[in-house]
């Protein structure tokens, strides 16, 4: 005799990470989106990460900042997943060749406002990540110290070289 | 300003972000998933090192009785000739008959001091990315079905450092066989539920399993318990390492050879000198199991403690590492 499905799988839900996960995703999801610059991308690493979060949430949630947990945890996989092969498969269309976009989008009006959008594709992750940052989260170089497992002078090497590139490619391409 | 740009390019883009509802329902979709193949591959994995912990329980016994004179030598060491400390790799797969092979669902080294005290079980993190030999940067994970055991054993020597003496790849199939061969094991469940695949139902409250409800009850554990401490997995395993202790396998080593041979069928394949494995098992004083894994999961193969860590190992004094980093160490 075939029962019914089990009456206990909806009655089994970790309501402590499903609180953490529904006040963090939206900013989690709109913090990912800034650091791939592509929203499927940004999807498949949110999940990605929130899946191994919720693996091992106990450990987690007993952490010091749950939240900054997380965060790191997110932007560490995005500095080292981009040999992963769904970041390969996304990234054939995700992520323009530099030189195609600079100069064939150079005629369109939207495109050419979003030249910088195009360029961070072409930067380090890690000094995407830290502009990410210091001008989208508006966190404090400390805590992008903390986030990125780094020494706070590395962080501000890192966002002027950042900008040193930035600018340079702008004067480049007007 | 450059900075102004930015900040604008940034608040252009937020409107791409995907909405939150759907992403929450895909990440708890995948996290079922994931947590169930882990759990029974997991398990799959602890018994396989259970068995050989088993084969200790008669000489852990043998100790509480008063010392023969031939057991120890002038320095009052034990007697029993020591290969040294022992490092066997086990990968664990969630693929049952018929199914293809494939990537490993848990990578565990097991080591086994030279003074045989206890086993440490190793875990690492299958996901974790590394440079896998002719295939670039990938899971840890994936070296398995890339170059099967060799491979993921020489990746593994690669990241820790540490010689592998052997390879031992089981799934949920070789759990199967082990619960049949002991007749059956008792366990205590939290709630009833009934298998989605097999529509045999299980009553909360304790009950004997045989082989065939193995997979099913492992693969609902993800709903049983209420954390993700595995608790069904864990009890499972207990029961099923009390069964062994109290069987025949205790007592006959031959017994034991036997089963191993019997598991050969199912989806145990042991890469290495068997024989040895079963010197190391018959030389145990304890069936102590000490659980080690990484607390983080930044990714990485314990970023922050692995030189410590491996270095301990070889230097066979796991204990004071133990010790002093009791944040790695599972509770049980």
């Amino acid at each position: 005799m075939i029962r019914g499905s089990d009456p206990v799988i909806s009655a089994e839900v970790d309501v402590t990470y499903q609180e953490f996960a529904d006040s963090q995703l939206p900013s989690l999801l709109r913090y990912a989106v800034m650091l791939t610059g592509d929203p499927h991308v940004a999807e498949d690493l949110v999940q990605d990460t929130m899946v191994r979060v919720q693996l091992n949430w106990r450990r987690v949630s007993h952490s010091d900042s749950p939240d900054g947990y997380v965060r790191r945890v997110l932007t560490n996989r995005f500095i080292d997943l981009r040999r992963d092969s769904w970041w390969r498969r996304v990234r054939l269309f995700a992520d323009p060749d530099p030189t195609v976009a600079a100069s064939q989008d150079h005629a369109q009006d939207s495109a050419e406002r979003d030249q910088i959008w195009t360029m961070l594709a072409t930067l380090p992750r890690r000094q995407r990540a830290a502009l990410v940052l210091r001008y989208y989260e508006d966190l404090p170089d400390a805590e992008i110290a903390d986030v990125l497992g780094c020494a706070v002078g590395t962080v501000r090497s890192s966002i002027s070289r950042a900008l040193a590139t930035l600018r340079a490619d702008l004067v480049e391409a007007s | 300003m450059i900075e102004e740009e930015l900040r604008a390019a940034f608040a252009r883009h937020e409107a791409e972000t995907p909405t939150a509802g759907s992403v929450h329902d895909k990440i708890n979709r995948a996290f079922v998933r994931r947590k169930r193949r882990r759990t029974a591959a997991r398990a799959a994995g602890v018994a396989t090192a259970v068995l050989i912990a088993a084969a200790a329980v008669p000489v852990a016994l043998a100790e509480h009785r008063p010392p023969a004179p031939a057991t120890q030598n002038l320095l009052g060491s034990p007697a029993p000739a020591q290969t040294g400390g022992v490092n066997f790799l086990l990968l664990g797969t969630d693929t049952g008959p018929g199914e293809d092979g494939g990537r490993a669902e848990t990578m565990t080294v097991v080591h086994v001091p030279v003074d045989r005290s206890r086993i440490y079980l190793i875990s690492l993190p299958p996901d974790a990315r590394v440079p896998i030999p002719g295939h670039g940067t990938d899971q840890m994970r994936s070296s398995l079905a890339f170059g099967g055991t060799a491979l993921s054993r020489r990746v593994v020597t690669k990241e820790t450092g540490l010689a592998i003496d052997a390879t031992v790849l089981v799934d949920t199939t070789t759990l199967t066989a082990i619960t049949d061969a002991v007749g059956g094991v008792e366990v205590c469940l939290d709630r009833a539920f009934t298998s989605t695949r097999t529509g045999k139902h299980y009553r909360a409250g304790c009950q004997t399993l045989r082989g065939p409800d193995v997979a099913p009850v492992l693969r609902a554990s993800h709903k049983l318990d209420s954390d993700d401490g595995d608790r069904t997995g864990q009890r499972y395993l207990g029961a099923l390492v009390g069964k062994l202790a109290s069987s025949r396998f205790r007592t006959d080593p031959a017994a034991l050879n036997s089963l191993l041979k019997l598991l050969n069928k199912t989806g145990l394949k042991i890469d290495g000198p068997t024989a040895e494995l079963l010197t190391v098992a018959a030389t145990m004083r304890s069936a102590a199991v000490v659980g080690i894994s990484e607390p983080s999961v930044s990714g990485g193969v314990y970023p922050k403690v692995g030189r410590d860590l491996f270095a301990a190992t070889r230097g066979d004094d796991l204990a004071s590492w133990v010790a002093a980093n009791p944040s790695y160490v599972l509770r049980r």
